[in-house]
């Protein structure tokens, strides 16, 4: 919460802005990053998943690291979600 | 023997606002895999309960302040704290009526905010503080969650364009799973723990326990299990309202719209501006309706946005009648009508939701006419 400053609280002779538009973009980015990112990998490791019982030899192969990849991706974006739960800031 | 009343008052309360929060929020986690039928109704709410009351465990962050920035601190006492909570319950008790999802968190700060003008004057209350901290928030958490959420669905159907309809949302429902855990977890550590907060600072207040000590192993447990046990009775009205009656919702739209509530809040927590679990709830929910070009019911959501914009004013004046009458009587005797009128009040509101009942049962039924067709975003992809 102290990102967001309250103007009339503060002591610094420079005048504190009402909104920390800096925290507030750095907070948009992340979540866009992290909220799309998973989405797409996840999205894209079903699509390999899907595709590859249509496909054979080594397309078939590489759709399906393809997918265990994502899959990998996202549980380790789980895993740190996790961490950011129990190591928030008090 | 007063001071013990209103300790046990507040206990009680408090406990009573976790449960409120629990099937109250229930909906933000779970309303979307109910929809798309990743998860069987009760099993839902069941594994929601569960990860609520392991996430009430996952972190002891607990904020021994409450509303802290918003009202001067040195003067809340625990009558401020046991009226704030009281006019949280019964807003939060009348938006669950009409099925809409509101913030409990706003309301807990518009209870106190309200208590507090009555107790010490509005100079105690740092509005700025209240405009930084909520209002501004609450401006941007749908708009930003919806935004994302919308690209995210845009990008699942597009990159699944050539799956086969079945096996798509077949994994699209099991990776619902997941997404909707790690937001009932995400709930639990949060929201679990404002109540904890609440409970210390009693006793503390109380001489209870010393100002140095962590917050007991009974306070934990027990908002641990009124949250679980709030989430498990399901608050099956809004979780309708947010499932079926904002948009048409498919296992991608679910999956995108979860996992972008998660990272959002995850996100903007972390990084020290934490928004309403509510609103980017919803906000994703409305976004993943806009992304999929899918029909959105904007009359719906307007009657959200308005009790948004009410709750803090209709909580604060709650908290302020409720202060009112338990100052004003005075003693054990004020605690005691102040907890009496809030549980006629709350009993109320439930015999009247009995004569439309919605349960597990109904929870799925179409909401009613289709909505009207407002293509927003791309046209719907051939599966």
């Amino acid at each position: 919460m102290s990102a967001l400053i309250a103007a009339a609280s503060s002591s610094s002779t420079k005048p504190t802005p009402f909104i920390a538009w800096h925290s507030l973009g750095e907070a948009v980015v992340a979540a866009a990053v992290f909220g799309i990112g998973i989405v797409l990998v996840l999205s894209v490791a079903i699509a390999l998943q899907a595709s590859s019982a249509s496909e054979s030899g080594a397309r078939r192969v590489v759709s399906r690291v393809g997918a265990v990849l994502g899959v990998v991706i996202a549980t380790g974006a789980v895993a740190y979600g996790i961490y950011i739960m129990v190591h928030k800031p008090s | 023997m007063h001071q013990t009343v209103l300790l046990v008052a507040v206990v009680i309360t408090g406990l009573a606002f976790d449960f409120t929060n629990g099937f109250h929020d229930t909906a933000n986690a779970m309303a979307s895999s109910i929809a798309t039928g990743a998860l069987k109704p009760r099993v839902a709410v069941s594994l929601s309960a569960v990860l609520n009351v392991v996430g009430a465990f996952l972190s002891l962050a607990v904020a021994a302040t409450i509303a802290k920035g918003i009202v001067d601190q040195n003067s809340v006492t625990v009558t401020v704290v046991f009226a704030g909570l009281a006019g949280a319950i019964l807003w939060n008790v009348v938006t669950w009526y009409f099925g809409i999802p509101s913030s409990s968190s706003h309301a807990l700060i518009g209870g106190v905010v309200g208590a507090m003008i009555v107790h010490a004057g509005a100079s105690s209350v740092e509005w700025s503080g209240l405009v930084s901290k909520v209002l501004v928030p609450a401006a941007f958490a749908p708009v930003v969650a919806g935004v994302i959420a919308a690209i995210g669905v845009w990008l699942a159907f597009r990159a699944n364009r050539r799956s086969k309809e079945e096996v798509r949302d077949k994994s699209y429902r099991l990776t619902q799973v997941g997404s909707s855990s790690m937001l009932s977890l995400a709930h639990g550590t949060n929201d679990a723990q404002k109540t904890m907060g609440v409970i210390t600072l009693a006793l503390i207040a109380n001489g209870t326990i010393a100002k140095t000590a962590t917050t007991p192993t009974w306070v934990v447990a027990s908002c641990g299990l009124a949250i679980g046990l709030g989430t498990y009775i399901g608050g099956w009205r809004i979780i309708r309202t947010m499932g079926k009656g904002l948009t048409k919702i498919e296992p991608p739209q679910g999956f995108a719209a979860e996992t972008t509530s998660a990272a959002v809040i995850l996100a903007s927590s972390h990084l020290g501006f934490p928004l309403s679990t509510t609103q980017v709830c919803t906000g994703s929910v409305v976004g993943s309706g806009i992304g999929r070009g899918a029909p959105v019911r904007w009359h719906v959501f307007g009657r959200m946005v308005g009790a948004w914009v009410l709750t803090l004013p209709a909580a604060a004046v709650v908290g302020a009648a409720a202060y009112a009458i338990a100052a004003g009587i005075g003693g054990t005797a004020g605690s005691i009508v102040l907890a009496l009128i809030l549980a006629a009040g709350c009993g109320g509101v439930y015999v009247l939701s009995r004569k439309n009942p919605v349960t597990h049962h109904n929870v799925n039924d179409e909401w009613g006419p289709a909505p009207v067709e407002t293509v927003v975003g791309e046209p719907e992809v051939a599966a």
